[in-house]
């Protein structure tokens, strides 16, 4: 069992100085999430709540994401650890993206245009281009990782990069976990193989898939198990999105392509945006 | 470049490199747009002896490959081949440790034998029960792309038959191949020597290189396949460009496989491009009455049928198949390869029906038993 610590407000002003402002805004995983306000400043801090985890195993990628300038992408300001109630915490600052995630808006029912579908797609795809490039992969790409900037679906900005590395160092996907812990999971990832570009391009899917008809392609009352969703992804594709929501084709036909069980079978992300006409 | 359009290399083997020369010049001369090049098995000969045979062949080929059969890493430094001296990556004790060495010192004796095109040297995936290989041969291939330059690069990949023939091994194969960089893929599927002569026809991995072949292309990795003689025509019509076959491959130096050892002298075997397989030169005689047969016009056969006996004539059965081959990759339509393949083999399949149909008498090592498989490979 991984220890973890309880990451709260004064903790974060102890170990980084005072902040105007410090807002709660999750608990995931591996990581707890602030707004802080310092100044003109607004940005979010993410504190790793796992103790013991190395940094070197994120450092890499972070050191590459510094460079990324993309607006799909989350800028990363900085990274670092501090001290606090006798351990080393790491955390990461990136920009603070205002207008909530692609989950809490599915939560309240609202569903993107047709063009804001489009949009919301291509954003995805070239931000997973942009960090492919770099030797970078996300492998944690959900819809509570995906920004909406200013609040536009059209304006999607990947979060919560590096530390999903943490991922594979730990035994997340055992078959007969509760498939809670892993809905975002590609295939791949739930056999325990290590998640590849093409698994961020198959989570990539799920957002899209979820944001434009209101629910997860593969999940359903029968599918409560991490082998039971293996096998229900693996048994075939999932229901075409245009059944039950007014999708444009090519966004369709796009989606269901990169949904496909196995990685070579998925359009590679330079073929989807070139189906998209965004190439 | 032998991906840029369908086409054929030779590779030559143990005979004497004027026959290939011999078959270059005439296809240079007589057929200039058929898409040719030679691929040269790298270790077998010394750097001189490459150098030489590519200085008379530049001039009559689309691309050069200086094949690094980096396979035979896995021997005793002996019996590496006979121009190992020559060849620093050859005595590389352990390659995966010493990856950019290995991969430089395979690239540059590629480049100092003339090699136009580079392929990345790789290890055999399935042999053991690991991806050790397979995630060895992505690096090396990472480390080419690196390091090639200006020069076009092919990424050499080998597995064994059974990871071809298996669903998971080789799906999980494909999906690394495809997280790696974005080559052309030299293929080969390795599997034991056939206790016989026909073409292969093990339909389980037959099928399994159609669906990988089909699957790189589909990711932009176009295939190029050496040593495939007629399977690498099959699987041009799954997205391979190019493929190789040499004399050997035409059967003139295989001997019986009687289990007596050898010694046993080769049989007069003739490729009947209707049949896509063998006969024997005797048999032809019989095979020439059935209806669809047609006398092949190529340089070494002239329109004669091949004389049987003592008179048999092996280097000009053997330039018939190269030059056979050449001619049918050739023939494939660059829009519709598929279609291509899959009128040559039901074609074959009529042309077997009536040889059987006019009561020809074929010894059972002749029988085109392969047809049946590789039409149920394109059924698919």
């Amino acid at each position: 069992m991984v220890e973890t610590v309880e990451v709260t407000a004064d903790l974060i002003s102890d170990g980084l100085g005072a902040f105007d402002e410090l807002e709660f805004l999750g608990r995931g995983t591996f990581g707890t999430t602030f707004r802080a306000l310092r100044g003109e400043s607004e940005t979010a801090i993410k504190v790793i709540h796992l103790v013991d985890m190395p940094a070197y195993l994120w450092e890499r990628e972070l050191t590459s994401l510094a460079t990324v300038d993309h607006p799909n992408v989350v800028g990363l300001i900085g990274s670092g650890t501090f001290k606090a109630l006798g351990r080393e915490l790491s955390f990461l600052e990136c920009e603070y993206v205002s207008g909530g995630s692609v989950e809490a808006r599915v939560r309240t029912g609202e569903r993107p245009r047709k063009d804001e579908l489009r949009a919301l797609l291509t954003g995805l795809l070239a931000g997973i281009a942009e960090i492919h490039d770099l030797g970078i992969i996300h492998r944690d790409i959900k819809p509570a990782n995906v920004g909406l900037r200013d609040g536009e679906w059209g304006s999607p900005v990947l979060l919560d990069f590096g530390v999903a590395k943490v991922l594979d160092m730990t035994s997340h996907t055992a078959v007969g976990q509760m498939v809670g812990t892993a809905p975002y999971m590609a295939p791949e990832q739930l056999r325990g193989r290590p998640a590849r570009t093409r698994s961020d391009l198959f989570a990539v899917g799920l957002v899209v898939y979820e944001a434009g008809t209101g629910r997860h392609p593969f999940r359903s009352p029968d599918v409560q198990t991490v082998q039971s969703l293996y096998d229900r992804i693996t048994s075939g594709p999932p229901e075409d999105p245009r059944v039950s929501a007014d999708w444009p084709d090519d966004v369709a036909e796009v989606v269901l392509r990169i949904l496909s069980a196995e990685p070579h079978e998925r359009l590679s992300v330079a073929r989807a945006l070139k189906d998209l006409g965004a190439r | 470049m032998p991906t840029v359009a369908h086409g054929f290399f030779i590779q030559p083997g143990q005979e004497s490199w004027t026959n290939v020369s011999d078959v270059l010049a005439d296809l240079a001369g007589v057929e200039p747009e058929w898409r040719i090049g030679a691929a040269l098995l790298l270790p077998r000969r010394k750097l001189a002896f490459w150098q030489n045979a590519v200085d008379e062949w530049s001039g009559a080929t689309d691309f050069i490959l200086a094949d690094p059969e980096s396979t035979r890493m896995d021997r005793a430094y002996s019996e590496r081949g006979l121009g190992r001296a020559d060849y620093r990556y050859l005595a590389e004790s352990d390659p995966v440790a010493n990856p950019e060495r290995f991969v430089r010192n395979a690239l540059q004796a590629q480049q100092h034998a003339g090699a136009t095109t580079l392929v990345s040297p790789w290890l055999r995936h399935g042999v053991t029960q690991t991806e050790h290989e397979l995630s060895a041969t992505i690096a090396f291939a990472t480390l080419a792309e690196a390091m090639a330059g200006d020069f076009d690069l092919l990424m050499g990949v080998e597995a064994t038959e059974g990871v071809f023939g298996s669903d998971e091994a080789r799906n999980a194969m494909v999906n690394e191949l495809i997280e790696g960089p974005e080559l052309p893929v030299y293929l080969r599927m390795h599997f034991s020597a056939p206790a016989g002569y026909g073409q292969y026809r093990q339909q389980k991995a037959l099928e399994g290189l159609r669906d990988v072949v089909r699957a790189l292309d589909a990711n932009d990795r176009p295939v190029v396949m050496p040593q495939a003689g007629m399977l690498g025509l099959l699987m041009s019509g799954f997205g391979a460009r190019s493929f190789g076959a040499g004399m050997a491959a035409s059967l003139q130096r295989n001997t019986p496989p009687s289990g007596g050892g050898s010694g046993a002298p080769p049989l007069p075997w003739y490729f009947v491009p209707q049949l896509l397989g063998f006969v024997l030169a005797e048999e032809l005689h019989d095979i020439a009455d059935v209806e669809g047969f047609e006398v092949c016009d190529c340089p070494y056969c002239d329109g004669a049928l091949p004389a049987t006996g003592a008179a048999f004539d092996r280097m000009a059965a053997g330039k018939h198949f190269l030059w056979t081959c050449a001619r049918l990759a050739a023939g494939l339509d660059e829009k519709d390869a598929f279609g291509s393949v899959k009128r040559l083999i039901d074609g074959a399949v009529d042309f077997a029906d009536a040889v059987a149909e006019d009561g020809v008498p074929l010894d059972p090592r002749s029988a085109p038993a392969h047809l049946t498989v590789w039409q149920d490979v394109m059924s698919d």
